[in-house]
């Protein structure tokens, strides 16, 4: 008899303790499918403005300021100066793209440095070289521009087709 | 020369029997809930950071912490199974001899077991839903909107891959994926197996059902029937 009820009972807790948590957590939400599943409101909320306000204001065309070249040596060199939008510390780890003149590649260009660290909303200046040799383009255009990021370890490679004037 | 005197002398006061994998087993399981996760994955450096066990989880995004109701509750109701399995456990194998014995050992002695295999399941069946169903679904989705390949390589329990997302021409996203097991999934290994140890070695405190036969006046029919239990 006191066999038959303990196994019962061992079989009812083990039961219960199946079926409770699903009672409990849809009784704390009103019976609310989604609530009682899914991330609370404020939990997503906090996650989109964390995301959102990563991208800060966005790229603009005061994001790249590329200063005048300087040619010796038989090479080119380009200053740099990067103002970060972005609301959290990045790597830039590479910055490549092509000089044309009269519509002629002339150059190429990279980063002099093998990566650059920038905090958040933080400005840098860095230099991108290339061999050159010959007189200094008249109408320089940047084309084939690629850079890479590195963000909390996620890299994200940009290749864009078309610059402007260097 | 030495002599006892049966009068005086005490008879030996023998340990009650105990099954000492049971008492093990019991203890680590009040632990097991308290050391930590069984499984870390890592997205980037902390783009991303998971960690399970049939406990405890966490989700972070960026450092934003993500939870569910459902599955807190699921996983406190795991804690307080393993912890009473555990409890139970040791009580049955003190009393590994009397006629409840054997049954607190029985609904201890696979808890942790269970609980291992359903979280290898979790994350097979997890791997495999992000390796094979997720990117087709996206790619799906993505391409109506402009187009973007997805290839998401998640390591299958343990290990390291690279994911990456294509969006169009321009632009890649690459995310290096680490998932490790920690040490503590190879104690509730070894607390599963002392588990089924447990239940198998109890199996010696049982007394085999005996088998009676009928007196005479049913000689006739020779019906065998089972004696009480012991």
């Amino acid at each position: 008899m006191g066999e038959r009820a303990l196994g019962w009972g061992l079989k009812l807790l083990g039961i219960a303790l199946f079926v409770g948590p699903f009672i409990a957590a849809f009784a704390v939400h009103n019976w609310d499918l989604q609530a009682t599943v899914m991330p609370s409101q404020e939990e997503m909320d906090e996650l989109k403005e964390t995301l959102s306000g990563l991208f800060g204001e966005g790229f603009s065309e005061d994001t790249f300021i590329l200063e005048n070249p300087t040619y010796s040596g038989g090479k080119i060199r380009i200053p740099v100066r990067f103002t970060s939008p972005l609301d959290l510390p990045i790597k830039i780890t590479d910055l490549s793209f092509a000089i044309s003149d009269q519509g002629v590649e002339v150059a190429q260009v990279e980063m002099e440095e093998t990566e650059v660290e920038i905090p958040a909303n933080g400005t840098v200046d860095f230099t991108l070289i290339g061999p050159y040799t010959g007189t200094p383009p008249t109408d320089p255009q940047f084309t084939d521009m690629n850079i890479t990021f590195e963000a909390y370890g996620v890299t994200l490679q940009m290749q864009v087709g078309q610059g402007g004037e260097v | 020369m030495e002599t006892t005197n049966p009068k005086t002398s005490r008879p030996k006061r023998r340990l009650a029997p105990v099954n000492w994998f049971g008492l093990v087993a019991g203890a680590l399981m009040l632990m097991l809930p308290f050391l930590g996760p069984w499984w870390r994955a890592t997205v980037g450096t902390g783009a991303m950071e998971v960690a399970l066990s049939p406990f405890d989880y966490s989700i972070s995004l960026l450092g934003q912490p993500i939870s569910s109701t459902l599955v807190g509750y699921f996983l406190l109701a795991a804690k307080l199974s393993v912890i009473i399995g555990g409890v139970l456990m040791i009580a049955g194998s003190v009393g590994a001899k009397r006629w409840w014995g054997r049954q607190l050992v029985r609904f201890g002695a696979m808890k942790v077991f269970w609980m291992l295999i359903g979280l290898i399941l979790l994350l097979v069946l997890g791997a495999l839903f992000l390796n094979s169903i997720l990117p087709g679904m996206l790619s799906g989705m993505a391409g109506e909107a402009g187009g973007a390949a997805m290839q998401i390589n998640v390591p299958y329990i343990s290990g390291s891959a690279m994911s990456t997302i294509q969006i169009g021409a321009t632009a890649t996203i690459t995310a290096p994926i680490t998932a490790s097991l920690t040490s503590v999934f190879w104690i509730a290994v070894a607390v599963a197996a002392l588990g089924i140890a447990a239940r198998i070695y109890h199996r010696r405190y049982v007394a085999p059902k005996k088998l009676m036969v009928k007196p005479a006046e049913d000689e006739a029919e020779d019906e065998v029937i089972e004696a009480p239990p012991t």
